[in-house]
Formats: C-alpha cells, sequence, structure tokens
C-alpha cells in the first residue's frame, strides 16, 4: 500500500492541483461538485478539510516520492514548487514517450509575466504567447508580476531564480 | 501531473518492474509498491503509485 506524506500546504498544492482538475472531471475520476468547492475553499482562504490527497492521488504520490527523495517527512512548499515547476513537465514528457496521443503542451506549469491585471482576469506573457488567465487565487498583482500558470489559472507569484529554473526546461520566455 | 498511465507488469525484481503498456515495455522503478506478474498498475514519471 502507497503511503502518501502529510502535505503540510494544502493551499499551494490546490494552487497547482486544481487547474488541471477539469481534465479528471472529464475522466470521470472528480466530481465537478467537489473541484468547484476545492477552488472555493482556495479562493475564500477556508480550512481545508477534504482529504486532498484522495482528490490529486497522482500529484499526492509524486510529491511523496520526491519529499522521500529530498530527505524530508512531509510534502512541504519546496516540495511543492520542486514536484509542478520542474518533475511535472519530465513527468508529462515520461508519459508522451508511452501515449504519444496524449497532448503535453497545455498540462505544462509555464512562467509567466503579467502584462494587465483586470478585475476579473490578468493577462500574461507566457512562452505560448499572451493569454488571459483566471486569478482566482492571487491577490495584489500587478504589471511586471512574475507568476507561474497552469491551464488557465494563475498559480502563484514566483521568483526569478524560479522562472530560470523553468526556462532552463527548454521553453524561452519571449 | 493529471493522471497516470495503466500497465500490466511483467516482471519484478524487488526493486525494479517491467510494465508492459499496450505494447509498449519499460523498466520501472516500484520501491514504493511490491508487485508481482501479472498485476495491473498505475504508473507516473517511471514510478509505480498503485496497484490496481
Amino acid at each position: 500500500m502507497f503511503k502518501v506524506l502529510p502535505i503540510k500546504d494544502k493551499e499551494l498544492f490546490l494552487r497547482y492541483a486544481i487547474p488541471c482538475g477539469e481534465v479528471l472531471v472529464k475522466r470521470g475520476e472528480l466530481r465537478e461538485e467537489l473541484l468547484k468547492e476545492l477552488n472555493d475553499s482556495v479562493k475564500n482562504k477556508e480550512e481545508i478539510e477534504t482529504p486532498i490527497e484522495n482528490v490529486f492521488k497522482v500529484a499526492a504520490r509524486m510529491c511523496t516520492i520526491l519529499a522521500k527523495q529530498m530527505g524530508k517527512s512531509g510534502i512541504d512548499s519546496e516540495v511543492i514548487r520542486r514536484y509542478f515547476l520542474i518533475e511535472h513537465e519530465k513527468a508529462i514528457k515520461w508519459r508522451k514517450q508511452i501515449r504519444p496521443d496524449l497532448k503535453v503542451k497545455d498540462c505544462l506549469v509555464y512562467p509567466g509575466r503579467v502584462l494587465r491585471v483586470d478585475p476579473d482576469r490578468v493577462l500574461a506573457r507566457t512562452p505560448l504567447g499572451e493569454k488571459f488567465f483566471r486569478n482566482d487565487f492571487v491577490e495584489g498583482l500587478r504589471k511586471k508580476d512574475r507568476v507561474s500558470v497552469h491551464y488557465d489559472y494563475i498559480s502563484e507569484k514566483i521568483k526569478a531564480d524560479h522562472v530560470n529554473k523553468m526556462l532552463k526546461r527548454g521553453e524561452r520566455e519571449k | 501531473m493529471c493522471f497516470a498511465l495503466v500497465g500490466k507488469v511483467l516482471e519484478f525484481d524487488g526493486k525494479e518492474a517491467k510494465v508492459d503498456f499496450e505494447g509498449v515495455r519499460k523498466r520501472v522503478n516500484s520501491e514504493f509498491i511490491k508487485v508481482k506478474r501479472g498485476d495491473k498498475v498505475l504508473v507516473f514519471n517511471n514510478f509505480v503509485i498503485e496497484r490496481l
């Protein structure tokens, strides 16, 4: 039986996991209502009661493996960022080797630079070009902020060295 | 992240497993879950993460 380590920063984990929740909904692995409930919990900074390691099973187990490799006893923010900003890309491309029919581009987490902040969305420049993103999770965003984007979400503000590590994965920031 | 791949175990040597993914065969790390020949498993980024 795979024992998942405790997720110490549930909010950060969900900021990265929720954006591709729709894929799980379409596969019948997640109820739309629960995904919306989790989204609202993060948005409103509420306590997260749901056992999210069972909702986002693959990410929780991959983070557990990474945490153990890093010599940690739990899934903290360092593990979460290492997984979603760096390892996640390798995992998606590993999957593509076996299943070439599965798309890659959308699944990846990209670095972005905020160009404009509107009341209900944010325009950011990413390696995929300029796109609008939902901004459910990040307060106080301003023009030129560096962010991580996943599907149509802004996940969080990130630092320049995160961006550099992400870009070393092979995309260039235009 | 969202979903892993389902495969069938062909061999297991205590740490690594040879897994068949509908014709694509790969050696993967199975140190976190003990498996045996014939098991159906979930695999992601070269790690067995669940026995189905």
